[in-house]
């Protein structure tokens, strides 16, 4: 590839980061500096103060308390009941087991929000809205994390499970020490990738919760645009708490989850 | 025991997306507040739904939003991928510098845009100005706002595609560039007719998955339309408001579900549509080995 190339592709990376960098520097402004023209890079001086106005005076710990709640819960559950599901469809056999297979891929077409208004009027009828659980326990369901692993329980040998069973093992012992532990990295990749999407998520919980000590932070972020649309220092201060947690997430698990969204794009 | 492993999955999946799915399409048929009963109407909220300015402008605003992100994004994601499967410095770096806002909070980074692109703070206009060319009103022009929202979902996604297209490159044997090399192939030639059949597998899938996600795009549209305008509508909302937006609107602020979950079998439909359609014309492109 040419220099010219390479120009090219440097420049498209400063345009993925400026956003980022930007994001960061303003976060440690004042408001005033916030709207400087000609515009300043770097803040007069690194104010702490931004954040600990956001985590205090907005109550942005409790937005964080409630979405690291939601992403630990629903990823909790959903890995463990995706995972048990895969390994039955993959290592089990079962009367109806092809059937129920096929409704579960036929699940993957339908959109989310066809099903909001259904769901949303089932947590009113028992009573759950605006709580936790009624945030999280549609959130489990995942026909797409079940394919996902099914694929990987597929791909493990037969012998082994064999072998366990003259060993005496039963399912449950085959499953929780034998295969998967072995698929460890899919179960880690697809993990990322649902705490990505969880933590991220703005239409259920917008669509659940109202008050707000039931608040998650995309929904805190996409309310303070309204309010506070014009402090911009303490609104990139509260953009770098709530992404920040991810990208580090993606850094430390870039591997697995690259490989993840790797094997979903290839397979399909 | 099967019972055991797939029953908490399953009682999940049919509570969640089976049986709404069903009551979906009944709601679809009734005028209810979601407070008192639901009356039965039949087929009028979909007669209503296809006379309605604002509806029509929805399914607009979708198909245009559509046909501006879906190409621009698997373009320059394919251009990024093929430049970054070579032998170049920094691989690594730009790999994670491309696929970041992929990872992070729509809402968090639209918020970022919003000032970036602010009229008078913004440095993207700064810069444009210092530069003597226009300065668009990114966020406050309805004529220029849908192409705001196309340009930013471009940089969200476009790491993300290129990532997996960066894979299917990889995944090509060395045999077929071998044997083009030795029919004397130009380098054009060999990107469109070898990369670009044995990458079209890779192509397909993407292009399904991102013709789905854009029929369904709803975070931004709230974020940087929706939010500032409060709800309340105004020509710059009306300039992007969605399918989706338009079911959480009548749904949840007007209270008017039977007409939401019309608009929501709509758009299931169109969906369904869109992929049968890419399935059929998959023949006349798709490349299987």
């Amino acid at each position: 590839m040419g220099l010219l190339g390479l120009a090219g592709l440097l420049a498209g990376a400063v345009v993925m980061l400026v956003p980022f960098v930007w994001m960061a520097l303003t976060s440690f402004k004042t408001l005033v500096e916030t709207m400087q023209v000609p515009i300043t890079w770097l803040p007069g001086q690194f104010r702490l103060e931004n954040y600990a106005e956001v985590l205090l005076k907005m109550d942005f710990q409790r937005y964080y308390l409630n979405t690291v709640i939601m992403t630990l819960a629903v990823d909790a559950a959903q890995l463990l009941t995706c995972a048990t599901a895969a390994y039955a469809f993959a290592k089990m056999r079962f009367p109806g087991r092809d059937a129920l297979f096929f409704i579960l891929l036929s699940i993957l077409m339908i959109p989310a929000q066809m099903t909001l208004l259904p769901r949303y009027q089932l947590m009113t009828r028992i009573g759950w809205q605006n709580t936790l659980q009624g945030l999280i326990v549609p959130m489990i369901p995942s026909a797409y994390g079940v394919f996902f692993l099914r694929q990987f329980f597929l791909a493990l040998p037969g012998d082994l499970n064999d072998a366990a069973r003259i060993d005496g093992c039963g399912h449950v012992r085959t499953f929780a020490l034998i295969d998967a532990p072995l698929c460890k990295s899919a179960l880690i990749a697809y993990g990322v990738i649902n705490t990505l999407w969880a933590w991220n998520e703005l239409l259920w919980p917008l669509v659940i919760t109202n008050s707000d000590s039931m608040k998650v932070l995309s929904l805190a972020m996409a309310a303070m645009q309204g309010e506070h649309a014009t402090k911009y220092h303490t609104l990139m201060a509260a953009s770098v708490m709530a992404t920040l947690p991810m990208i580090l997430l993606f850094l430390v698990a870039q591997k697995h989850y690259v490989e993840g969204i790797v094997f979903t794009g290839i397979k399909a | 025991m099967a019972a055991l492993f797939i029953g908490p999955q399953m009682a999940m999946v049919a509570l969640f997306y089976l049986w709404p799915m069903v009551y979906a399409i009944y709601m679809s048929l009734t005028d209810w507040s979601g407070l008192t009963a639901p009356q039965f109407l039949g087929l009028e909220n979909y007669a209503k739904l296809f006379t309605s300015k604002t509806a029509l402008r929805e399914m607009g605003n979708t198909f245009t939003y559509m046909l501006g992100a879906v190409p621009i994004t698997l373009l320059l994601s394919l251009l990024l991928a093929s430049a970054l499967n070579r032998r170049i410095p920094c691989r690594g770096f730009f790999r994670v510098a491309y696929f970041l806002p992929a990872v992070t909070m729509p809402v968090a980074v639209a918020m970022v845009w919003r000032w970036l692109l602010n009229s008078k703070y913004g440095i993207v206009n700064n810069a444009l100005r210092a530069l003597g060319l226009p300065a668009p009103g990114w966020l406050v022009d309805p004529n220029v706002i849908m192409t705001t929202l196309v340009l930013v979902t471009v940089w969200m996604r476009v790491g993300y595609n290129m990532i997996i297209l960066l894979a299917g490159l990889q995944g090509i044997g060395r045999q077929y560039y071998e044997a083009a090399e030795v029919e004397g192939a130009g380098r054009f030639a060999i990107f469109f007719r070898v990369t670009l059949p044995l990458l079209s597998p890779v192509l397909f899938f993407l292009l399904t998955m991102m013709v789905m996600d854009a029929l369904k795009a709803f975070d931004i549209i709230f974020v940087f339309s929706g939010v500032s305008s409060k709800l309340a509508g105004g020509p710059l909302l009306d300039a992007t408001r969605t399918m989706v937006f338009g079911i959480y609107q009548n749904g949840f602020s007007f209270m008017r579900m039977g007409y939401a979950s019309a608009q929501a079998t709509v758009l299931f439909l169109i969906i369904l549509a869109m992929t049968a359609l890419q399935f059929y014309l998959q023949k006349k492109w798709v490349h299987y080995e």
